[in-house]
Order: structure tokens, then C-alpha cells, then sequence
């Protein structure tokens, strides 16, 4: 049995990926469905049992319609090597940017944000999660990186860390 | 103007998301009609002998082929299985994320279905009339759910229109061919069915034998 925290936190995943409060619901709802007619052997993993459902449900409503798509890396692009998701930390932003920064990423970089943002994983830890080579997750953070300088006032620059 | 980490800001950002005491109300319903497997107790699994357990898997396998190839030739209709999700929809009565009577008003919200709402020819009757809409998904396709009133009797009915796809609904009849919908029955209403204008449309009809 989830409870109500567990539910809303359930609940920012899906809105995460749907991004919108409607969708999210239903994608849910379906999971929780789904979850109930065959929980987990070990109750310790219910929620990242839970999310894997989710992500599962939500690529397969959202893959006919290529909504759900993580670009191949490629090995002779030139990548940062400094562009580990921590490198993010050093960027500064005024509170009301961040939803419009939100606004401006696609279901993946969200997704990526999520993980780092609310559930604390490195690199490597985004890498398994999402079962994609972490050249992948580099290459993106550096887009993701240029994206948001590009969105936020441009007196703001990198605190040194 | 003080500054916070982009990491700050997102997490804020995404925390601010939550259900409404409604929806949570619903969830912790769902949950508790649903009885889990876990209530099987563990220490009666380990009383098991090895023999036990492999005959045990193996009825399970022989079963679950039995029921796969039940399944595999008595597929459920698509009708049937249109008319399961929306009645399902329609008894929840979710509340509507847009209100009004004027369908240029819903088109101008639903921004993200992949096609627009129409009027159908199977609602000409002036008694009803359109209250609002919320998003919703039909066989895994972002559609519409409009709510609609009807001014003499007062009966309220839902009222979906989703992306049509030839493959997926080929055997759902079409009013421009001059076809009649499809009726099917599910949780106690009747739910009409059929394509018009490039669209699928389902109507519940809660008091059909009235």
C-alpha cells in the first residue's frame, strides 16, 4: 500500500513525464492498477518498482507517436568531459526562472532533471536508471547545460565551485 | 534579486505538484479493493517440498497455456473493449478542467490531441447541450471526454472523441457511410460507438431502457 506522500511523490514522476496534470493522473491510476494486480515479491522496492511501471506505461502510450525518443550518442561528437550531471550544481537561476526553464525541456531532459533534482542520482546512477549509455547522459547534460544558459538572464553566470 | 541553484529551483518547482485530497481519496480507494498477492503467507511457502513447488510451477505453466491460447483465439472485440474504458471514465465523473458550451472553446484547450473536436450528426437534438471537457485516453490515444446535459431531463452523459486509426478500429461503423453505431453494454449503461469526420466518438447512455 502506497500512502499519500508516496502517491504525490509517485505523482511528480508521472507529471514529469506527461507534463500535464490530467495525463499524470491517468498514468497513475493505470500504473497503480497495474501494480496491484502484480505487486513486487520485495515491498522494499515498491516505488522504484512503482516507477519502472510508470516509465514502461508511459513509452508504451507515448512510442507510436515518437514522443518518447532518446537520441544514440555519438562517439565522434566531442563532449565536455566536465559535463557530469553535477556540473549543473554551479548554475544559478532567479526562482521564477525555473519554471520557465521547465517549460523549455522536452520528456527526456525532464526526466533527467527528475532524477537528479529529486531523487539525488549522479551520472552514472541516471545511466542505469534509464538503461542508456552514460556518453548518452553526458552529451545531453551538455545540450541540456547550453539550454538553460541560453534561457536564463544573461547576467548570470557559473559560480565557481 | 537573491539567486538559488538551478537544483533548488527544480526541486521546488516539481515538489509544488500534487493531488487533490479527491484524487488521493480515490487512490487509497483503489488500493484497498484490490487484494494483493502478498497475503499469501511465506512461511507456508517454505513448508513446501522441492517436489511441491516444481509441480506447482508446472500446473501454473500448463495453465497459464490453456488460458493464453483461450485468449489468443476469442480476442475481445474492440467495441467491447471501448466500451469498458468509457464507461469506467463516465462513472467517475471526474471533474471537468474546462467549462463551457461552445466547442471553439474546447478546441481552443485541447491543444494537445492530434485532431480537432467536431459536432455529430447524432446530436442534433437542441435539448442537449455541451458543459465542459478533460483529457483522457482511449486504447492508449490522448482523446477528449465531453460532459453534455440534457435540458428535459436533466441526464448528464459523456460524450469521447478520439483519434481515429484505420487498423485499430476498422470493424467501427461510420455515419458518413450511412452505418449505425455500435451498441455495446458495460457496467450497467449502454455506450454507442462509431466514426464521423475522421473521428471515433463513444456516448454513454445511462438510461437507454428507460
Amino acid at each position: 500500500m502506497f500512502d499519500k506522500t508516496e502517491l504525490n511523490q509517485l505523482y511528480r514522476y508521472c507529471f514529469v513525464l506527461a507534463d500535464n496534470e490530467a495525463d499524470a493522473y491517468d498514468l497513475l491510476q493505470s500504473a497503480l492498477e497495474r501494480y496491484l494486480r502484480s505487486p513486487p515479491n520485495d515491498y522494499s522496492v515498491k516505488k522504484s518498482y512503482m516507477r519502472t511501471i510508470i516509465r514502461n506505461l508511459f513509452i508504451d502510450q507515448y512510442r507510436s507517436k515518437q514522443k518518447f525518443e532518446y537520441e544514440e550518442f555519438d562517439e565522434n561528437k566531442v563532449t565536455n568531459i566536465n559535463d557530469e550531471i553535477s556540473s549543473l550544481e554551479s548554475i544559478l537561476i532567479k526562482q521564477e526562472e525555473a519554471s520557465e526553464i521547465w517549460h523549455e525541456l522536452n520528456t527526456s531532459e525532464r526526466e533527467i532533471m527528475y532524477l537528479w533534482a529529486i531523487l539525488g542520482y549522479s551520472t552514472s546512477e541516471v545511466s542505469n536508471y534509464l538503461d542508456i549509455p552514460k556518453g548518452t547522459i553526458v552529451s545531453k547534460v551538455s545540450r541540456l547545460r547550453k539550454k538553460i544558459m541560453r534561457k536564463i538572464k544573461p547576467e548570470v553566470k557559473l559560480r565557481i565551485v | 534579486m537573491s539567486k538559488i541553484t538551478l537544483h533548488q529551483g527544480l526541486q521546488e518547482h516539481i515538489e509544488n505538484v500534487s493531488l487533490s485530497d479527491e484524487q488521493l481519496d480515490e487512490l487509497i480507494q483503489l488500493q484497498n479493493t484490490v487484494v494483493p498477492k502478498s497475503f499469501i503467507s511465506t512461511s507456508k511457502i517454505t513448508r513446501y517440498s522441492k517436489i511441491t513447488k516444481i509441480s506447482g510451477i508446472a500446473a501454473t505453466v500448463l495453465i497459464a497455456a490453456v488460458i493464453g491460447l483461450f485468449y489468443s483465439t476469442q480476442q475481445t472485440p474492440i467495441g467491447e473493449k471501448i466500451a469498458h474504458e468509457v464507461s469506467k471514465n463516465h462513472l467517475k465523473l471526474k471533474p471537468l478542467e474546462v467549462n463551457s458550451n461552445k466547442l471553439q472553446d474546447l478546441n481552443e484547450y485541447f491543444t494537445m490531441l492530434d485532431f480537432k473536436l467536431v459536432s455529430s450528426k447524432i446530436l442534433i437534438d437542441p435539448n442537449w447541450v455541451l458543459l465542459g471537457g478533460r483529457y483522457c485516453t482511449i486504447q492508449g490515444n490522448t482523446a477528449a471526454q465531453l460532459r453534455i446535459k440534457n435540458l428535459t431531463t436533466g441526464k448528464i452523459e459523456t460524450l469521447y472523441q478520439a483519434p481515429f486509426f484505420a487498423n485499430q478500429y476498422d470493424n467501427v461503423p461510420s455515419i458518413d457511410k450511412g452505418q449505425t453505431p455500435i451498441e455495446e453494454y458495460s457496467k450497467g449503461m449502454q455506450v454507442k460507438i462509431w466514426t464521423e469526420k475522421g473521428v471515433l466518438f463513444a456516448l454513454t447512455n445511462n438510461n437507454y431502457n428507460k
